[in-house]
Protein backbone atom coordinates (compact mmCIF):
# COMPACT_ATOMS: atom_id res chain seq x y z
CA UNK A 1 0.00 0.00 0.00
CA UNK A 2 1.41 3.38 -0.98
CA UNK A 3 1.94 6.22 1.47
CA UNK A 4 -0.75 8.34 -0.23
CA UNK A 5 -3.34 5.57 0.06
CA UNK A 6 -2.36 4.95 3.68
CA UNK A 7 -2.83 8.65 4.45
CA UNK A 8 -6.21 8.62 2.67
CA UNK A 9 -7.34 5.70 4.83
CA UNK A 10 -6.02 7.38 7.97
CA UNK A 11 -7.87 10.62 7.19
CA UNK A 12 -11.15 8.80 6.51
CA UNK A 13 -10.68 6.82 9.72
CA UNK A 14 -10.25 10.04 11.66
CA UNK A 15 -13.31 11.57 9.99
CA UNK A 16 -15.42 8.56 11.02
CA UNK A 17 -14.10 8.78 14.55
CA UNK A 18 -14.74 12.52 14.85
CA UNK A 19 -18.10 12.61 13.03
CA UNK A 20 -21.14 13.48 15.14
CA UNK A 21 -23.48 10.55 16.01
CA UNK A 22 -25.99 11.57 13.33
CA UNK A 23 -23.30 11.60 10.61
CA UNK A 24 -21.37 8.51 11.68
CA UNK A 25 -23.07 6.25 9.14
CA UNK A 26 -22.31 8.70 6.32
CA UNK A 27 -18.71 9.04 7.40
CA UNK A 28 -18.38 5.26 7.45
CA UNK A 29 -19.88 5.11 3.97
CA UNK A 30 -17.30 7.63 2.77
CA UNK A 31 -14.51 5.69 4.45
CA UNK A 32 -15.50 2.40 2.81
CA UNK A 33 -15.46 3.95 -0.65
CA UNK A 34 -11.74 4.73 -0.35
CA UNK A 35 -10.95 1.05 -0.87
CA UNK A 36 -12.79 1.08 -4.20
CA UNK A 37 -11.03 4.09 -5.73
CA UNK A 38 -8.30 3.00 -8.15
CA UNK A 39 -6.09 6.08 -8.12
CA UNK A 40 -4.23 6.79 -4.87
CA UNK A 41 -4.37 10.54 -5.34
CA UNK A 42 -8.07 10.42 -6.10
CA UNK A 43 -8.53 8.38 -2.92
CA UNK A 44 -6.68 11.10 -0.99
CA UNK A 45 -8.87 13.78 -2.58
CA UNK A 46 -11.96 11.75 -1.63
CA UNK A 47 -10.75 11.41 1.97
CA UNK A 48 -9.98 15.12 2.23
CA UNK A 49 -13.41 15.96 0.81
CA UNK A 50 -15.01 13.68 3.38
CA UNK A 51 -13.86 16.10 6.09
CA UNK A 52 -16.84 18.25 5.07
CA UNK A 53 -19.00 15.81 7.07
CA UNK A 54 -17.33 17.12 10.24
CA UNK A 55 -19.01 20.49 9.73
CA UNK A 56 -22.39 18.83 10.08
CA UNK A 57 -23.07 18.26 13.76
CA UNK A 58 -26.20 16.26 14.47
CA UNK A 59 -27.51 13.85 17.05
CA UNK A 60 -28.16 10.16 16.32
CA UNK A 61 -31.44 9.92 14.38
CA UNK A 62 -34.69 9.14 16.19
CA UNK A 63 -36.13 5.89 14.85
CA UNK A 64 -39.36 5.73 16.85
CA UNK A 65 -41.58 8.03 18.90
CA UNK A 66 -40.96 5.80 21.93
CA UNK A 67 -37.35 6.99 22.01
CA UNK A 68 -38.57 10.56 22.59
CA UNK A 69 -38.88 10.50 26.44
CA UNK A 70 -35.25 9.33 26.80
CA UNK A 71 -34.07 11.98 24.33
CA UNK A 72 -36.14 14.62 26.13
CA UNK A 73 -34.65 13.61 29.49
CA UNK A 74 -31.13 13.88 28.09
CA UNK A 75 -31.88 17.21 26.40
CA UNK A 76 -33.34 18.81 29.56
CA UNK A 77 -30.47 17.51 31.71
CA UNK A 78 -27.97 18.99 29.27
CA UNK A 79 -29.89 22.23 29.17
CA UNK A 80 -29.93 22.52 32.95
CA UNK A 81 -26.16 22.05 33.11
CA UNK A 82 -25.70 24.52 30.24
CA UNK A 83 -27.77 27.10 32.09
CA UNK A 84 -25.61 26.62 35.19
CA UNK A 85 -22.49 27.07 33.04
CA UNK A 86 -24.01 30.14 31.38
CA UNK A 87 -24.68 31.66 34.81
CA UNK A 88 -21.06 31.03 35.76
CA UNK A 89 -19.76 32.54 32.51
CA UNK A 90 -22.07 35.54 32.89
CA UNK A 91 -20.78 36.09 36.43
CA UNK A 92 -17.13 36.00 35.29
CA UNK A 93 -17.94 38.26 32.35
CA UNK A 94 -19.91 40.61 34.63
CA UNK A 95 -17.04 40.89 37.11
CA UNK A 96 -14.55 41.52 34.29
CA UNK A 97 -16.84 44.10 32.78
CA UNK A 98 -17.27 45.87 36.12
CA UNK A 99 -13.48 46.09 36.46
CA UNK A 100 -13.18 47.58 32.97
CA UNK A 101 -15.99 50.06 33.67
CA UNK A 102 -14.32 51.07 36.93
CA UNK A 103 -10.90 51.49 35.27
CA UNK A 104 -12.25 53.46 32.33
CA UNK A 105 -14.66 55.72 34.16
CA UNK A 106 -12.64 56.45 37.28
CA UNK A 107 -9.03 56.45 36.09
CA UNK A 108 -8.59 57.14 32.35
CA UNK A 109 -11.79 58.93 31.26
CA UNK A 110 -11.07 58.96 27.54
CA UNK A 111 -14.31 59.83 25.66
CA UNK A 112 -13.95 56.93 23.20
CA UNK A 113 -13.32 54.53 26.08
CA UNK A 114 -16.36 55.77 27.96
CA UNK A 115 -18.55 55.44 24.86
CA UNK A 116 -17.39 51.94 24.04
CA UNK A 117 -17.73 50.81 27.67
CA UNK A 118 -21.27 52.16 27.81
CA UNK A 119 -22.08 50.31 24.58
CA UNK A 120 -20.66 47.06 25.96
CA UNK A 121 -22.75 47.44 29.12
CA UNK A 122 -25.83 48.28 27.01
CA UNK A 123 -25.33 45.22 24.81
CA UNK A 124 -24.54 42.89 27.70
CA UNK A 125 -27.42 43.86 29.99
CA UNK A 126 -30.23 42.41 27.81
CA UNK A 127 -28.15 39.24 27.43
CA UNK A 128 -27.90 38.88 31.21
CA UNK A 129 -31.61 39.57 31.58
CA UNK A 130 -32.61 37.07 28.89
CA UNK A 131 -30.31 34.40 30.31
CA UNK A 132 -31.87 34.86 33.71
CA UNK A 133 -35.41 34.61 32.26
CA UNK A 134 -34.54 31.58 30.11
CA UNK A 135 -33.07 29.75 33.10
CA UNK A 136 -36.06 30.41 35.32
CA UNK A 137 -38.46 28.16 33.40
CA UNK A 138 -39.33 24.95 35.25
CA UNK A 139 -39.24 21.95 32.93
CA UNK A 140 -42.13 19.50 33.32
CA UNK A 141 -42.03 16.47 31.08
CA UNK A 142 -45.45 15.03 30.08
CA UNK A 143 -46.07 11.27 30.41
CA UNK A 144 -47.72 10.65 27.04
CA UNK A 145 -45.12 10.12 24.27
CA UNK A 146 -46.86 12.34 21.71
CA UNK A 147 -47.35 15.14 24.26
CA UNK A 148 -43.74 14.69 25.28
CA UNK A 149 -42.61 15.00 21.63
CA UNK A 150 -44.77 18.11 21.11
CA UNK A 151 -43.40 19.65 24.31
CA UNK A 152 -39.81 18.78 23.43
CA UNK A 153 -40.24 20.31 19.97
CA UNK A 154 -41.69 23.53 21.40
CA UNK A 155 -38.84 23.75 23.93
CA UNK A 156 -36.29 23.22 21.17
CA UNK A 157 -37.93 25.96 19.11
CA UNK A 158 -37.73 28.23 22.16
CA UNK A 159 -34.09 27.24 22.56
CA UNK A 160 -33.39 28.32 18.94
CA UNK A 161 -35.29 31.58 19.44
CA UNK A 162 -33.35 32.30 22.60
CA UNK A 163 -29.86 31.20 21.65
CA UNK A 164 -29.84 31.78 17.90
CA UNK A 165 -32.40 34.57 17.41
CA UNK A 166 -31.70 38.11 16.24
CA UNK A 167 -31.39 39.63 19.77
CA UNK A 168 -28.42 37.35 20.43
CA UNK A 169 -26.75 38.26 17.14
CA UNK A 170 -27.53 41.96 17.69
CA UNK A 171 -25.96 41.84 21.17
CA UNK A 172 -22.86 40.10 19.84
CA UNK A 173 -22.55 42.56 16.95
CA UNK A 174 -22.88 45.52 19.33
CA UNK A 175 -20.31 44.10 21.76
CA UNK A 176 -17.92 43.44 18.86
CA UNK A 177 -18.41 47.00 17.58
CA UNK A 178 -17.81 48.34 21.09
CA UNK A 179 -14.56 46.38 21.36
CA UNK A 180 -13.48 47.89 18.05
CA UNK A 181 -14.29 51.36 19.39
CA UNK A 182 -12.42 50.58 22.60
CA UNK A 183 -9.45 49.54 20.51
CA UNK A 184 -9.53 52.89 18.70
CA UNK A 185 -9.72 54.64 22.08
CA UNK A 186 -6.79 52.64 23.37
CA UNK A 187 -4.50 54.22 20.78
CA UNK A 188 -4.47 57.42 22.84
CA UNK A 189 -4.68 55.71 26.19
CA UNK A 190 -1.89 54.46 28.40
CA UNK A 191 -3.98 51.50 29.46
CA UNK A 192 -3.83 49.67 26.14
CA UNK A 193 -4.02 46.23 27.77
CA UNK A 194 -7.60 46.98 28.88
CA UNK A 195 -8.65 47.46 25.27
CA UNK A 196 -6.60 44.85 23.51
CA UNK A 197 -8.83 43.75 20.62
CA UNK A 198 -7.54 40.20 20.98
CA UNK A 199 -9.73 40.05 24.09
CA UNK A 200 -12.73 39.97 21.76
CA UNK A 201 -11.47 36.88 19.90
CA UNK A 202 -12.88 34.38 22.43
CA UNK A 203 -16.28 35.75 21.43
CA UNK A 204 -15.97 33.81 18.19
CA UNK A 205 -16.31 30.57 20.14
CA UNK A 206 -19.95 31.12 21.19
CA UNK A 207 -20.77 32.23 17.64
CA UNK A 208 -19.45 28.97 16.17
CA UNK A 209 -21.19 27.09 18.94
CA UNK A 210 -24.48 28.86 18.18
CA UNK A 211 -24.23 27.78 14.54
CA UNK A 212 -23.74 24.09 15.39
CA UNK A 213 -26.35 24.24 18.17
CA UNK A 214 -28.95 25.58 15.74
CA UNK A 215 -28.07 22.96 13.13
CA UNK A 216 -28.52 20.12 15.63
CA UNK A 217 -31.82 21.46 16.96
CA UNK A 218 -33.28 22.05 13.51
CA UNK A 219 -32.55 18.47 12.48
CA UNK A 220 -34.15 17.18 15.67
CA UNK A 221 -37.22 19.42 15.22
CA UNK A 222 -37.73 18.05 11.68
CA UNK A 223 -37.49 14.48 13.00
CA UNK A 224 -39.92 15.22 15.83
CA UNK A 225 -42.39 16.81 13.41
CA UNK A 226 -42.36 13.65 11.27
CA UNK A 227 -42.67 11.37 14.32
CA UNK A 228 -45.53 13.44 15.79
CA UNK A 229 -47.42 13.30 12.48
CA UNK A 230 -46.89 9.53 12.24
CA UNK A 231 -47.81 9.06 15.93
CA UNK A 232 -51.04 11.06 15.63
CA UNK A 233 -52.00 9.16 12.48
CA UNK A 234 -51.26 5.83 14.23
CA UNK A 235 -53.34 6.84 17.25
CA UNK A 236 -56.30 7.68 14.98
CA UNK A 237 -56.18 4.25 13.31
CA UNK B 1 -43.14 16.17 -0.37
CA UNK B 2 -41.00 18.65 1.43
CA UNK B 3 -40.57 21.92 -0.44
CA UNK B 4 -37.80 23.19 1.85
CA UNK B 5 -35.24 21.29 -0.23
CA UNK B 6 -32.91 23.70 -1.99
CA UNK B 7 -32.60 23.10 -5.73
CA UNK B 8 -28.99 23.70 -6.62
CA UNK B 9 -27.41 22.68 -9.96
CA UNK B 10 -25.40 20.04 -8.07
CA UNK B 11 -28.55 18.57 -6.50
CA UNK B 12 -30.11 18.38 -9.94
CA UNK B 13 -27.04 16.59 -11.26
CA UNK B 14 -27.34 14.02 -8.48
CA UNK B 15 -31.09 13.58 -9.04
CA UNK B 16 -30.56 13.17 -12.78
CA UNK B 17 -27.87 10.58 -12.07
CA UNK B 18 -30.26 8.59 -9.89
CA UNK B 19 -32.86 8.72 -12.65
CA UNK B 20 -30.42 6.94 -14.98
CA UNK B 21 -31.10 3.72 -13.08
CA UNK B 22 -34.17 4.47 -10.98
CA UNK B 23 -34.57 1.24 -9.05
CA UNK B 24 -30.94 0.33 -8.57
CA UNK B 25 -28.81 0.83 -5.49
CA UNK B 26 -25.90 3.19 -6.21
CA UNK B 27 -22.49 3.66 -4.60
CA UNK B 28 -21.18 7.07 -3.53
CA UNK B 29 -18.00 6.91 -5.60
CA UNK B 30 -19.87 5.87 -8.76
CA UNK B 31 -22.23 8.83 -8.40
CA UNK B 32 -19.27 11.11 -7.78
CA UNK B 33 -17.45 9.83 -10.87
CA UNK B 34 -20.50 10.14 -13.12
CA UNK B 35 -21.51 13.60 -11.93
CA UNK B 36 -18.00 14.97 -11.45
CA UNK B 37 -18.88 16.09 -7.91
CA UNK B 38 -16.30 15.81 -5.14
CA UNK B 39 -17.14 13.87 -1.98
CA UNK B 40 -17.39 17.09 0.02
CA UNK B 41 -20.15 18.34 -2.30
CA UNK B 42 -21.90 15.05 -2.99
CA UNK B 43 -22.39 13.75 0.55
CA UNK B 44 -24.10 16.84 2.01
CA UNK B 45 -26.56 16.57 -0.90
CA UNK B 46 -27.17 12.87 -0.21
CA UNK B 47 -27.58 13.62 3.48
CA UNK B 48 -30.10 16.35 2.75
CA UNK B 49 -32.06 14.08 0.42
CA UNK B 50 -32.12 11.35 3.08
CA UNK B 51 -33.19 13.87 5.72
CA UNK B 52 -36.21 14.76 3.58
CA UNK B 53 -37.00 11.06 3.11
CA UNK B 54 -36.25 11.29 -0.60
CA UNK B 55 -33.33 8.88 -0.41
CA UNK B 56 -32.93 5.55 1.32
CA UNK B 57 -29.64 4.11 2.40
CA UNK B 58 -28.50 0.58 3.01
CA UNK B 59 -25.33 -1.38 3.71
CA UNK B 60 -24.23 -3.93 1.17
CA UNK B 61 -24.16 -7.51 2.45
CA UNK B 62 -20.59 -8.35 3.37
CA UNK B 63 -18.60 -10.34 0.84
CA UNK B 64 -15.46 -12.11 2.01
CA UNK B 65 -12.34 -9.99 1.65
CA UNK B 66 -14.30 -6.87 0.77
CA UNK B 67 -15.75 -4.31 3.20
CA UNK B 68 -19.51 -3.68 2.84
CA UNK B 69 -20.33 -0.47 1.01
CA UNK B 70 -22.98 2.13 1.72
CA UNK B 71 -25.62 2.24 -1.01
CA UNK B 72 -28.23 4.78 -1.99
CA UNK B 73 -31.53 4.68 -3.83
CA UNK B 74 -34.33 7.22 -4.30
CA UNK B 75 -37.57 6.48 -2.44
CA UNK B 76 -40.90 6.68 -4.28
CA UNK B 77 -41.27 10.27 -3.08
CA UNK B 78 -37.69 10.89 -4.15
CA UNK B 79 -38.34 9.51 -7.62
CA UNK B 80 -41.40 11.73 -8.03
CA UNK B 81 -39.42 14.72 -6.76
CA UNK B 82 -36.46 13.98 -9.03
CA UNK B 83 -38.65 13.56 -12.11
CA UNK B 84 -40.45 16.85 -11.41
CA UNK B 85 -37.27 18.79 -10.73
CA UNK B 86 -35.36 17.43 -13.71
CA UNK B 87 -38.37 17.95 -16.02
CA UNK B 88 -38.81 21.54 -14.79
CA UNK B 89 -35.21 22.35 -15.55
CA UNK B 90 -35.45 20.74 -19.01
CA UNK B 91 -38.58 22.75 -19.82
CA UNK B 92 -36.93 25.94 -18.58
CA UNK B 93 -33.84 25.21 -20.65
CA UNK B 94 -35.95 24.59 -23.76
CA UNK B 95 -37.80 27.89 -23.20
CA UNK B 96 -34.58 29.85 -23.09
CA UNK B 97 -33.54 31.16 -26.49
CA UNK B 98 -30.16 30.08 -27.76
CA UNK B 99 -27.34 32.71 -27.57
CA UNK B 100 -29.24 34.77 -24.99
CA UNK B 101 -32.08 35.69 -27.41
CA UNK B 102 -33.12 39.09 -28.68
CA UNK B 103 -33.80 40.47 -25.18
CA UNK B 104 -30.26 41.62 -24.78
CA UNK B 105 -30.12 43.41 -28.08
Amino acid sequence: MTLVRRKALEISGWVTWLASPGCKEWAQGLEREVAFIDSDWRALGWALGSMRVLLDRREAPLRSIFEVPAVAKKYFEKRRSQIALTYLMCSIYGIGLSLVVFTVLSIHRYPMDCLSTCLIVMASSPMFYRTWRYGRVVVVQPDNVIDCAVYLRSEMQRDIEFNCGWPTWASFALIWFSFALADLGAKGSNAAWVHDSRLSLPMLTPLINIHFHRQKLECRIDELTTLIATGIEGARL
Amino acid sequence: MNLKMRRSPQTLLVLAEFLQAEREWRYGYDISRNTGLKSGTLYPILMRLAEHKLLETSWETAVEGRPPRHMYKLTNDGLRYARTQVAEVRVAAMGEPAFGGAGGL
